[in-house]
């Protein structure tokens, strides 16, 4: 029986119940899947397979795992002036890690932040097959006031609306590079092509971010080993893997509370999770980081890190 | 210590000797670097930065080569009055040994060790000094608009960083700052005077000099560092050869083909498309551009394995302040026993040896033969091997590196480091791979992004030796005073503190740094590993610290013409 019979929503998510409308959705979900995945063995030299066709022996789900702020802003272009690179990284189009944030201000002072790695895949399949569904789910995610003619431009649905943009997030809105479950899985085949060269130290490679780095050369140094075979785990998607808030404190000098909230999917797989101090009395632009006081999301997303699952497996058949 | 079995292994421990290199002449190693018919090498963008003699003589020594004495002694100093402190930097400033001293020392120490066998050649011995001064000191000596270029976490200083970094915010516990027994909050020191001996007396007689001189100072603590005895010397407090592995810091000494501040024993440029050969100085010691650890000098690509980046259009820190170096000091207390019993424990659980267990949790035997070229045992040849002893990556079959022809040298003989992408002999947990990934992927990127995160260690044990004493007292207060050079705080020390160290998935998943990550959320300072078996990892909560921070602070180790010209009272009031 092959690895795969039917690619699931990422983290296992759902946002159907059972019935007529899951039964369309989850079929929707598996066809976008397996057009991505179809692209990519093709791409892959032969080392990366097919879920689908082949069953095999799991060696290990293998994270790839990186830092959500991004790194053209940390480590090199803002490499000396960290204030310029939380500024600068507000910017959606600056959020290239497959990861974006959306910072909820009030008088100027940081009330919220929204982290998410959902697609633009999986919510433009979600509005393919119930629109309505679409419309229900950003109002109960970004605001009341969402009109179905806000999220649809000439009747297809726009990922670059105003609510998951400048008003709000739901899923990736970065374009350039696009992040995108098609744009990650490049890498996948792109780190396929790097199986000639002997190791990460020899080659050159060198990408823009982390996540290009990380998957391209993870994958490439995977399959140099011998008799080693790499595909996608299901459900297929990033997740939020891990965050870290030591040293955070409230204005009376004491830790803050555990002010996350996974708001869709699960710990160790989060899909969005959101930053809000609730009952304390103060607000996120309160608290210090090591001493420094909170002005952008930036410096939240610093501390958190997302993840791709890959599976490396042998002995297909 | 109750456990026969982990008795009997640091016994073992204490006394085992690595097998030194013997009769290899380095000393006349220069000139052609050795591969005849080659074409000439193409340069890289960037030339080494020369440091010629008077740049030599204005760095201190600490911060490159590193004084790396048996005896060292740190004095904590507060300055009661600025004019007296200024007058005092002057007086001192002729005492401070630069580089270029103890370079010309190292060579010649360097040269006789690895032609006679031996640890410490005879009648070679000298006595150093370094200064280094906390934010709030300099400000105290030259005046605010003088040091409001450095940068932020220097600024903030260590006890206001102190959780950031994993330390407990409880105040019940002995590591929080309250307890320090210096740098905690309102207990800073403006000053720090580092001194190193081979002679233990010389030692003593330096130390009481600079005391005779710094009476116009309130001295705050001061802390005695010696080498462990006998077979132990060079080991931290657990028994584990320390300091193995240090970045070779790129640059000349002059513009003669082979004159390099780090010597090159790699052949560079044999194979052109072969990055390796311009990576390393020695196998396994990569070089790093100098701005690394030297203020203002040309410093380590983010997009280039070996390149340099040019130098930012805005200074990071005062003019005056190049060719300084920030130097942090943790005073960090070890629980010997602790650490065993959780070895011993461990590896019953899982089926090996505490000493296998704990090698697992350094990444290296006690010897400091490596886990990835020795999995199953220690082996104190591969050890005693400088040019082995460090050659390895995690992910790939380490290849060989084109030496040079070292007389004496038979050449790296040892079992070859083979592939460990999955940490089955060195655990990703491991303190070596975590604090140096080397050419693993991080989450932060390529082994370039993790070639910016590199520190110049210069730590020494303090206290009485637990191993190898007849009737060690468990409650003994010993540990290891770290020292570390960097040119960015927060760039690299906090960065592998937090990031890497402190964090169970990065730079890569498998449990917390089990030596010095911390983890401290809301109080709960739960850390685990996940240790490799036959059978799959096993997951193991470390059951307490074992590593105590109890001091320290954030210092600048300033140019030494600097003491004069900025912070002395030569300068005038600021």
């Amino acid at each position: 029986m092959a690895l795969v019979t039917s690619f699931g929503p990422p983290a296992g998510w759902r946002d159907f119940p059972d019935g007529p409308d899951g039964d369309a959705f989850k079929k929707n979900w598996h066809v976008q899947v397996s057009d991505l995945v179809d692209n990519l063995v093709i791409s892959g030299r032969g080392k990366l397979f097919d879920p689908r066709r082949y069953d095999a022996t799991v060696v290990a789900v293998r994270q790839l795992s990186w830092m959500g702020f991004p790194r053209a802003l940390h480590t090199v272009s803002e490499r000396d002036d960290r204030a310029a690179a939380f500024r600068l990284a507000e910017d959606r189009q600056s959020q290239a890690e497959y990861f974006e944030w959306h910072t909820t201000t009030e008088n100027g002072k940081v009330t919220k932040v929204t982290f998410s790695v959902e697609t633009p895949e999986y919510w433009t399949v979600l509005a393919e097959t119930d629109p309505d569904r679409l419309v229900q789910l950003y109002r109960r995610l970004v605001d009341n006031s969402v009109q179905r003619a806000d999220l649809f431009t000439g009747g297809v649905y726009d990922p670059q609306n105003k609510w998951n943009t400048e008003r709000g997030i739901v899923h990736f809105a970065c374009q350039f590079p696009q992040n995108s479950l098609g744009a990650v899985l490049g890498l996948v085949g792109a780190g396929a092509g790097l199986t000639e060269a002997r190791d990460n130290l020899a080659g050159r490679f060198a990408g823009e971010t982390s996540a290009d780095d990380y998957v391209v050369l993870e994958v490439g140094a995977l399959l140099r080993k011998r008799g080693h075979f790499v595909t996608v785990a299901d459900p297929v998607g990033f997740h939020i893997d891990g965050w870290d808030d030591t040293g955070w404190t409230a204005p009376d000098g004491s830790p803050v509370d555990d002010n996350w909230r996974i708001t869709r999917g699960r710990p160790g797989a989060a899909l969005r999770l959101e930053y809000e101090v609730r009952s304390a009395g103060y607000t996120v632009g309160d608290i210090r980081i090591g001493g420094r006081p909170v002005t952008h999301g930036g410096q939240l997303a610093e501390h958190v890190s997302v993840s791709l699952p890959v599976v490396v497996a042998k002995d297909l058949t | 210590m109750t456990e026969p079995v982990v008795e009997e292994t640091l016994t073992r421990i204490a006394s085992a000797q690595p097998v030194l290199l013997n009769g290899v002449d380095v000393d006349n190693l220069g000139g052609d670097p050795g591969n005849p018919g080659e074409p000439p090498p193409e340069p890289v963008e960037t030339p080494e930065p020369v440091y010629d003699r008077t740049i030599r003589r204005d760095i201190q020594g600490n911060i490159v080569p590193g004084f790396n004495k048996d005896h060292q002694h740190f004095l904590f100093y507060r300055f009661r009055d600025s004019g007296a402190a200024r007058r005092w930097v002057t007086t001192i400033a002729p005492m401070v040994t630069s580089l270029d001293e103890v370079l010309e020392f190292v060579k010649l120490h360097r040269a006789r060790r690895l032609a006679e066998g031996v640890a410490e050649p005879s009648g070679l011995t000298a006595t150093w000094v370094n200064v280094a001064f906390s934010h709030a000191g300099l400000a105290r000596l030259a005046g605010a608009a003088a040091v409001a270029g450095f940068e932020q976490s220097f600024r903030q200083g260590l006890a206001a960083r102190s959780t950031h970094l994993g330390d407990p915010t409880s105040t019940e516990h002995p590591g929080h700052r309250d307890h320090w027994v210096v740098g905690g909050p309102d207990d800073e020191a403006d000053a720090l005077i580092v001194i190193a001996a081979d002679d233990g007396a010389d030692l003593e007689a330096k130390v009481a000099a600079i005391k005779g001189l710094s009476g116009a100072l309130d001295l705050l603590f001061e802390q005695d560092g010696h080498a462990l005895p006998g077979a132990l010397r060079g080991h931290e407090h657990f028994g584990f050869k320390d300091g193995v592995s240090q970045p070779g810091v790129r640059g000349r000494l002059s513009e003669a083909d082979d004159d390099f501040l780090t010597p090159r024993y790699v052949i560079p440029f044999e194979n052109p498309s072969d990055a390796r050969t311009q990576l390393f100085g020695k196998p396994g010691q990569q070089l790093v551009w100098p701005g690394q650890f030297l203020l203002g000098e040309p410093r380590q690509s983010p997009v280039d394995l070996i390149g340099a980046e040019s130098l930012p259009e805005r200074p990071t820190y005062p003019q005056w302040a190049r060719r300084g170096s920030y130097l942090v000091c943790r005073r960090l207390r070890q629980d010997v026993p602790a650490f065993w019993r959780f070895a011993a424990r461990t590896a019953a659980r899982v089926g090996t040896t505490p000493e296998h267990l704990a090698a697992m949790l350094v990444g290296r035997w006690p010897s400091g033969a490596p886990l990835m070229r020795a999995a199953t045992k220690d082996n104190q040849r591969l050890a005693g091997d400088e040019f082995a002893n460090n050659h390895f990556i995690f992910d790939d079959d380490t290849r060989d590196l084109p030496l040079r022809d070292i007389p004496g040298y038979a050449g790296d003989n040892h079992p070859p480091a083979d592939a460990d992408m999955f940490g089955t002999a060195c655990p990703q947990f491991a303190h070596i791979r975590k604090t140096h990934p080397r050419d693993s992927v991080t989450d932060l990127g390529k082994p370039h992004d993790s070639m910016l995160r590199m520190i110049l260690r210069r730590g020494i044990a303090y206290g009485t030796a637990y191993l190898g004493a007849a009737h060690p007292d468990p409650h003994t207060d010993r540990g290891l005073m770290f020292l570390c050079y960097n040119a960015n705080i927060e760039d690299q020390f906090e960065f592998l503190t937090r990031r890497w160290c402190n964090s169970p998935i990065q730079p890569n998943e498998g449990g917390h740094d089990p030596v010095i990550g911390q983890r401290d959320a809301r109080g709960d300072r739960t850390r685990v590993i996940d240790v490799p078996t036959s059978d799959g990892p096993v997951r193991v909560s470390l059951d307490r610290d074992w590593v105590i921070p109890t001091g320290g602070g954030y210092f600048f180790s300033p140019p030494i013409g600097a003491l004069t010209t900025v912070l002395g009272d030569a300068a005038g009031e600021p």
